[in-house]
């Protein structure tokens, strides 16, 4: 945990890549916020709030008596928010970058392209 | 209620220092006793004074077991209200059983032929004048008096400090001059004396039972707005 | 949500000295606050005040809804753990615990000799021949075992080291998750306790500095350098705490909105950016309040 972030985003951000890796599959359980609290030492309060954040989204359901569970369909949802942040936060300072530097729009396509084959 | 029953709880845990203390210095000076009173001989009854040290050590507790136990027990959220019926209840069950202890040895110091050496180390002339319930009386409120006396020194400490306690002393110190003076002023020494020599221990002490409670209620009265 | 301390105005005057000027704050029930300041910033005796352990000046203060001065109702249900209690001469470590559980009614005391033993307290040693971390372990042993609905811990971890000091946040967290209660942790070592903060407050020379969620704090500040004029283009508009000057260049942390736009804003003026910690916020804050006593932080 960085304590130069809001810790209730870090802790949803924490459920949304185990969803989105598929390390937490759909319709499984999360851990508790008490697991989360204890696991994180963090405020058991501040837990719940980053897992409620999930609830208000849609991302995760209570199951009366038993916990939280990841909704069927979230992955796919969380994958589609995921790529708009990658755009604002990746490509559109990638973009201001390469004016700065006079690289044309082609040029940063291949820049791209090789980029992947290294991967 | 129960908490005042909390604070008795917490000085019996405290015994070694209510008990232990003075009973020890009260041994201590009584096998002394003993064993000059086996080398004096036993041709005369051999008196001591030590007595004393038992009830100079009570006023002694009296003194420092709010130093003790005071900080410690507002420290733990409770009341200074509490902490004082606790205690002046703990000092009463503690002088009820060194006065019934002194009740006790004074009559076995008496079948003994004291001690088997005829020292008188509890059985004093006038003190112990009278029936054992009386000598109990004696014994009770020497003990309440001193600790009383003692407690109070100990509030004016909690509430004003070392200043206040030098100012207490100043003015008692400064009372007793001048009664002492008006005193021989007025040549009344031996009107004071008169006064006094008829009494019996039990008329004496019974008059010095009536300020305890007084001492009591300032005592209770400074440690109210004491700081832990 | 039901309100557990509250005061408005209070005060603690000494003969020369303010310790607590004019402080007005709510506590709010079951919820872990940081109360932290530097030393000898009025922590000290406002906890001290709360627990009725010294008198206010003037102003208000009520706990539970009540005065808490020698009211019982009040005082049994909080537990005030300071690096300077006393302890009487003759009491063992044993006396301690066994007088802690006959005053405080919450007291778990099998709970209590389980936590002596992680802490490894030898039970039958004198209060006096301890250590000071051992006597550390004592009070915190006192405070976590007394399930007091008010907890107030005043810098419990003098003379622990590190792993009892991880001990005392592991069981603490554990047992306010099975127990919650309101807990007030003062201490300077905010990074190692800040993640178990709900809430923050500040006080620096007896006065509130601040009182906010500590969720809300974090990432509010951001530190951000580049060239004198576009700092202070970004910076135009909100409160600077800090501020450092290297040649043309400067580097200020600023307060601002922390929804990250701030960020954004900063790259757009070509400025670098960074993310403040709240143990950099504090103490940005305070050394900002010294340099300009009268104006109250506002963020």
């Amino acid at each position: 945990m960085d304590d130069s972030r809001p810790i209730f985003v870090q802790i949803a951000e924490k459920i949304e890549n185990d969803i989105i890796d598929g390390t937490l599959p759909e319709e499984t359980q999360v851990p508790s916020t008490n697991q989360f609290a204890a696991f994180y030492q963090i405020n058991p309060a501040t837990a719940a709030k980053g897992v409620n954040v999930l609830v208000d989204d849609g991302i995760l359901y209570k199951k009366r008596g038993i916990g939280m569970f990841i909704k069927e369909g979230a992955r796919a949802v969380l994958i589609e928010k995921r790529k708009e942040q990658f755009y604002e936060q990746y490509v559109l300072s990638m973009v201001r970058e390469a004016k700065k530097l006079g690289i044309t729009q082609d040029q940063l396509a291949d820049m791209i392209r090789r980029g992947e084959n290294k991967e | 209620m129960n908490r005042t029953a909390s604070v008795v709880r917490m000085h019996w845990r405290n015994r070694v220092f209510w008990m232990g203390l003075p009973g020890m210095i009260m041994g201590i000076t009584f096998v002394v006793n003993l064993i000059i009173g086996y080398f004096i001989g036993q041709d005369e009854p051999y008196y001591t004074g030590a007595l004393c040290s038992i009830f100079i050590m009570v006023g002694v507790t009296g003194v420092m077991i709010a130093a003790q136990t005071f900080p410690f027990a507002i420290g733990f959220s409770i009341r200074r209200l509490d902490f004082f019926l606790g205690t002046a209840a703990f000092a009463v069950l503690v002088s009820v059983a060194f006065a019934a202890a002194l009740d006790i040895l004074t009559y076995v110091e008496q079948q003994s032929n004291g001690w088997g050496v005829r020292m008188h180390y509890f059985h004093l002339p006038w003190l112990s004048d009278g029936w054992a319930i009386s000598r109990f009386w004696v014994f009770l409120v020497g003990f309440l008096h001193l600790f009383f006396v003692g407690f109070v020194y100990a509030s004016v400490y909690r509430r004003f400090g070392r200043l206040g306690v030098l100012s207490l002393s100043a003015v008692l110190f400064v009372a007793g001059s001048f009664g002492t003076f008006l005193l021989t002023y007025y040549d009344q020494w031996g009107a004071l004396l008169d006064f006094f020599k008829p009494l019996t221990s039990v008329e004496l002490f019974s008059w010095a039972a009536i300020p305890i409670p007084l001492y009591a209620a300032i005592s209770y009265g400074l440690l109210r707005k004491s700081v832990a | 949500m039901s309100v557990v301390v509250e005061t408005k105005g209070l005060r603690k005057a000494y003969k020369d000295t303010v310790a607590v000027d004019n402080v007005s704050l709510k506590i709010a029930e079951n919820k872990i606050y940081g109360l932290l300041g530097r030393n000898g910033a009025g922590k000290t005796t406002l906890m001290h005040l709360m627990t009725a352990q010294q008198l206010p000046t003037s102003g208000e203060l009520k706990v539970f809804g009540e005065n808490p001065y020698e009211n019982e109702r009040v005082l049994k249900r909080t537990c005030f753990i300071k690096e300077s209690q006393k302890y009487p001469d003759t009491f063992r470590v044993k006396d301690v615990l066994e007088t802690a559980a006959d005053f405080f009614p919450g007291w778990d005391r099998e709970y209590a000799y389980s936590l002596a033993d992680e802490f490894r307290l030898p039970l039958r040693r004198g209060m006096k021949k301890l250590s000071r971390g051992m006597l550390a372990s004592v009070g915190i042993i006192v405070g976590i075992a007394s399930r007091a609905p008010l907890t107030i811990f005043d810098e419990p971890y003098l003379g622990l080291d590190a792993v009892a000091r991880s001990l005392f946040y592991d069981r603490l967290m554990e047992d306010y998750t099975e127990h919650p209660r309101t807990i007030v942790l003062s201490t300077h070592l905010i990074d190692e306790i800040s993640k178990l903060l709900e809430h923050v407050i500040l006080i620096e020379g007896g006065k509130l500095l601040l009182d906010e969620d500590a969720d809300a704090l974090r990432g509010r500040a951001i530190r951000v350098s580049g060239p004198a004029f576009k700092v202070n283009e970004f910076a135009e508009g909100r409160k600077t705490v800090h501020r450092q000057t290297l040649g043309g260049l400067v580097s200020a942390v600023v307060i601002g909105d922390g929804d990250g736009g701030d960020r954004e804003r900063a790259q757009r003026l070509g400025l670098s950016s960074e993310t403040v910690t709240l143990q950099q916020l504090v103490v940005h804050m305070t050394n900002a309040s010294n340099a300009n006593p009268e104006r109250k932080a506002e963020i």
